[in-house]
């Protein structure tokens, strides 16, 4: 009964579990802003406020929402297709919402509002720059990310026509340029190129003190010789090209490439893995095993002179890289070798595809490799973003690969403290072992089922397993996998450039699995299933709360500790961008969510503009107003009373030394001896014309 | 020595008279200081930058649309400091040590604004949270009341980021000063070429509350009231992406784009 009389009273007073807006945490510029794709430098994903947290982040509701066009505007000539909407995370800055769509608009909208601050339109004309720079394709399936560097204050979205351009983060006007990437025609030939660069950076650049680290990558199967750059940015009005370190062999070959950063590099072996659990082979220990696995890699069986085939070359850096500000190096995830499935034209273990690299950023010089997956005919680049963090207090690279697994590295040697294979994966057919590096029959494989003689075969699915950025919070790292498989058809060789891909669908069950690792461990901690639906995007962790944009149109918020589904969300449409969190001006702390903007088609429909939407908690005074119902009990019935998300309202009582002026119309005491003075004047005037004798009027 | 005549005298109380009669006229339609509207100053000291300061302001005029008062009570039942009803005078003057400095500073500020440096636009600002910015009269979309320097932020955001060009000529020019604090009153004339709005042209009253801090001046409450706004395009709001699948393909600087502010909040199931 005194329960029931203190909860009838606690009741109106909210005295029950406080929200935590109303505990009122002290908002810093990290729980404020969104700065990159994968909220900082260090690409991890996790905001560390707690305004919105697990007890009270089902009760979000939509804010505003901000729809784009259609994919009509504005057309990009001679680019693949351009796709409406938006595939970037959206950035919170200072208040303000940054969209990048895929039609190369940069968006400055009003976190507050949801209003329009100004709309940046970079135009780019493909067909132009191809023209003038021939070793160039022109290419925009979408746009998949946009940064923001605070020390500089600009903004700079992926890449376009080999050219990198920055906004003034307030005005949008482009501050910053960086132009002719790919080098002149001239250029890239005496660099060894041979084929077409891809003219796309799908990642902006990151900085190092005056240095600016950028990758400039072919793309697989259509050649391109592959390098990552740094630029002297002293002077941000002229950067200069410094030094390049090339990825892939010159067009000419270079029988020893694989052996000239040997004694840095580890190879993940998936036979030896399988075998004994081993994390990592030594280079030198494929040298001296197999002396033959590392010479002429990528040469063309066919070139009697040595060369590579035109095709060949690692593709595009799809993920955040990111660099260590106290250490200097520069860690990066490469692109898939390529052309695939078809590996007929290029043998070896295809250095440095598929591969986590880490590169000095003041010379380029390689710090260390490690290669996930030697001779890679999957399309199983290590894409997605790359996490700075710590294993057992030494620093770590966390970083996914396509193949499923997810690698924590030693960040100063590349050495795997351990690395995570998530059981819910489907593993490929029998027989479709990834290759060996130490076995040269694996390394001159045509393609994966070629050494059984069969052209079909059953693959997880060519984009892989792993698809989506992972977020890390300091103790746990969050991995989304998927099940897709296809079967991919006929993987004839193309005459000079492409990839002979031809996927169908199969009976295998779609699904996704969200795991949660212990980043000392890597053990799994909890695991969640999604039913029917490839994850792709990335994940956000932040006050307690995991959000999973799903493919199946929820936007699931999970106990990141627990696992525990708190809520799920539906938005209509397949998600497929990760969402963020950030601060409007008046310190309301906002989730913010993409809708639509697809642009791959074999996770959805694609074609949808959708919006940009922002959640935030409910206002507090609504909710004070809300009665809650209590239900009678039987008498002498012992009762629970249940009281859900009851919210104590905090009105703080500030006592404010405030004094108050008035500032009114005010006459001068000068003013009335004036006035006075005046008088006086008047008077004597009088009196003189009194005692003149000409007051007599009319005389 | 000379006399004065009946016709002198009569010449010197006419000339008396008049001086006399300018004497009071003008003292009591002219009065040494100038008068202003009734407002609400505050002379609490500046905080250090970056923490919260309260500060009374005059009452906005009701705005829909302006960001809410995060210091503002949930429950307006709840206990709250009252303004206090006394009245202080304070000494107020039309001259002070660092007129010449706040002058400089005005015409500095103005020049980064024509200049469309953002950056330095907002230097001019108090980094606190009740610098209080209102636009108010003929402003059109950009009308409201932007309190806090995050606010502030993105109102000079939203003005710079869709102007091409602008002129800001000022044609008048009034300062009293109370303390650390001087009260300009100002009429502007700004013209220029916006992305969205074409050529342009403003007339606005502006009284701007500077505060000498550190030995600069900032910017703590800036009210413009437009008195005239005329545009190429018309513009009604800032909210376009609706209109875009009415409009067709969308340029910047296209003349015949309609924004409209009529987006609608929709329940998530």
């Amino acid at each position: 009964m005194l329960l029931l009389l203190f909860v009838t009273i606690s009741i109106p007073f909210n005295l029950f579990n406080p929200s935590p807006s109303a505990a009122a945490q002290e908002l810093t510029r990290e729980m404020t802003n969104w700065d990159m794709i994968n909220y900082n430098k260090y690409g991890t994903g996790y905001n560390p406020q707690s305004v919105i947290n697990n007890e009270n982040v089902a009760d979000l509701q939509m804010k505003w929402i901000f729809p784009y066009p259609p994919s009509s505007y504005p057309k990009i000539n001679g680019a693949i297709k351009t796709y409406a909407g938006s595939g970037s995370p959206a950035l919170i800055v200072d208040g303000i919402t940054y969209s990048a769509t895929n039609q190369r608009a940069l968006l400055a909208i009003d976190a507050e509002t949801g209003k329009l601050i100004w709309n940046e339109v970079v135009h780019y004309d493909n067909d132009e720059t191809i023209k003038q720079y021939p070793h160039v394709k022109g290419m925009l399936p979408h746009t998949h990310a946009v940064n923001y560097y605070d020390d500089k204050g600009i903004i700079i979205p992926s890449f376009q026509a080999c050219q990198i351009d920055g906004h003034d983060s307030l005005v949008g006007d482009v501050v910053f340029q960086v132009l002719e990437l790919c080098g002149t025609e001239e250029e890239a030939k005496a660099w060894g190129n041979q084929g077409y660069y891809a003219s796309i950076g799908t990642h902006p650049p990151q900085f190092f003190e005056d240095m600016m680290i950028v990758p400039v990558m072919g793309s697989s199967g259509n050649g391109g010789r592959s390098f990552i750059a740094g630029y002297d940015v002293s002077d941000m009005d002229n950067p200069t090209r410094v030094w390049q370190t090339f990825l892939v062999p010159p067009a000419t070959g270079d029988p020893e490439w694989a052996l000239h950063e040997c004694d840095k590099g580890w190879f993940f072996s998936f036979p030896e893995w399988k075998e004994s659990g081993r994390l990592g082979v030594p280079c030198s220990e494929v040298q001296s095993d197999c002396p033959d696995c590392l010479m002429n890699d990528w040469v063309n069986p066919k070139s009697s002179r040595g060369y590579l085939h035109t095709a060949s070359t690692i593709a595009t850096i799809w993920g955040h890289y990111l660099i260590d500000q106290e250490t200097g190096i520069v860690y990066l995830g490469t692109g898939e070798s390529g052309p695939y499935p078809n590996a007929a034209r290029r043998p070896g273990v295809n250095l440095y595809g598929s591969s986590i690299v880490a590169l000095d950023s003041r010379t380029g010089e390689f710090v260390w490799w490690y290669q996930s997956l030697p001779h890679d005919m999957w399309d199983y680049d290590c894409s997605w973003n790359a996490v700075l963090g710590e294993v057992n207090g030494k620093k770590a690279i966390f970083k996914g690969c396509k193949n499923g697994f997810l690698y924590a590295l030693d960040a100063a040697t590349g050495e795997p403290f351990w690395i995570f294979n998530p059981p819910s994966l489907w593993q490929p057919q029998p027989g479709m072992a990834y290759p060996d590096p130490k076995n040269l029959d694996d390394l001159s494989r045509e393609w994966p089922t070629s050494h059984v003689g069969e052209l079909d075969f059953l693959s997880a699915n060519y984009a892989g397993q792993l698809e989506a950025d992972i977020a890390y919070d300091n103790n746990r790292i969050y991995v989304g996998s998927y099940n897709m498989p296809v079967i991919v058809s006929s993987p004839e060789f193309p005459n000079d450039f492409g990839n002979q891909l031809v996927m169908t669908p199969t009976n295998h069950p779609t699904n996704s699995t969200i795991y949660a690792i212990d980043a000392n461990t890597g053990e799994t901690i909890w695991e969640f299933f999604i039913n029917g639906a490839g994850f792709r995007g990335g994940l956000t962790v932040s006050g307690g709360v995991l959000y999973i944009p799903s493919g199946d149109g929820y936007l699931y918020l999970l106990n990141s500790e627990t696992g525990e589904l708190i809520s799920k969300k539906a938005f209509g449409t397949g998600l497929w961008t990760q969402i963020t969190i950030g601060a409007d001006a008046s310190d309301n702390m906002k989730v913010f969510v993409q809708t639509g903007g697809q642009s791959i088609a074999s996770w959805g429909p694609t074609g949808i503009p959708g919006a940009l939407i922002a959640l935030g908690l409910p206002d507090e005074t609504a909710i004070a107003g809300e009665p809650v119902a209590v239900a009678p009990a039987a008498p002498g019935e012992e009762r629970i009373v249940e009281v859900e998300e009851a919210r104590k309202i905090i009105v703080e009582q500030k006592i404010v030394e405030t004094e108050t002026i008035k500032t009114q119309a005010i006459i001068s005491p000068l003013s009335y001896l004036m006035i006075i003075i005046s008088f006086i004047i008047l008077v004597i005037s009088a009196t003189l014309f009194v005692t003149s004798g000409n007051w007599k009027f009319g005389r | 020595m000379a006399t004065i005549t009946r016709s002198d005298r009569t010449k010197i109380a006419g000339l008396f008279f008049i001086i006399g009669i300018i004497g009071i006229v003008g003292i009591i339609a002219y009065p040494t200081v100038p008068v202003f509207e009734d407002r609400v100053i505050s002379n609490v000291p500046s905080a250090p930058r970056g923490e919260a300061r309260e500060r009374e302001v005059p009452a906005a005029p009701a705005d829909p649309a302006a960001p809410a008062d995060p210091a503002a009570p949930a429950d307006p039942a709840a206990p709250v400091n009252p303004p206090r009803d006394e009245v202080v005078l304070v000494q107020i003057s039309d001259d002070h040590p660092q007129a010449e400095l706040l002058r400089s500073t005005i015409d500095k500020y103005h020049s980064a604004f024509e200049s469309r440096d953002s950056r330095s636009t907002l230097t001019y600002y108090s980094n606190d949270k009740s610098t209080i910015a209102l636009w108010e009269g003929q402003a059109g979309a950009f009308a409201g009341t932007y309190k806090g320097f995050s606010n502030i932020r993105i109102l000079i955001s939203t003005i710079l980021g869709n102007t091409m060009d602008i002129d800001i000529e000022m044609i008048s020019y009034d300062v009293t000063f109370a303390g650390d604090k001087a009260t300009v009153v100002a009429q502007l004339v700004n013209t220029g070429h916006g992305k969205l709005i074409g050529e342009f042209s403003m007339e606005i009253d502006a009284v701007t509350i500077w505060e000498l801090s550190n030995d600069e001046w900032k910017i703590i409450d800036d009210r413009w009231v437009f008195t005239f706004f005329k545009t190429e395009v018309v513009a009604e709001g800032t909210v376009f992406p609706l209109k875009w699948d009415q409009i067709g393909d969308f340029s910047i600087l296209r003349n015949n784009v309609l924004f409209s502010d009529d987006i609608k909040y929709v329940a998530i199931p």
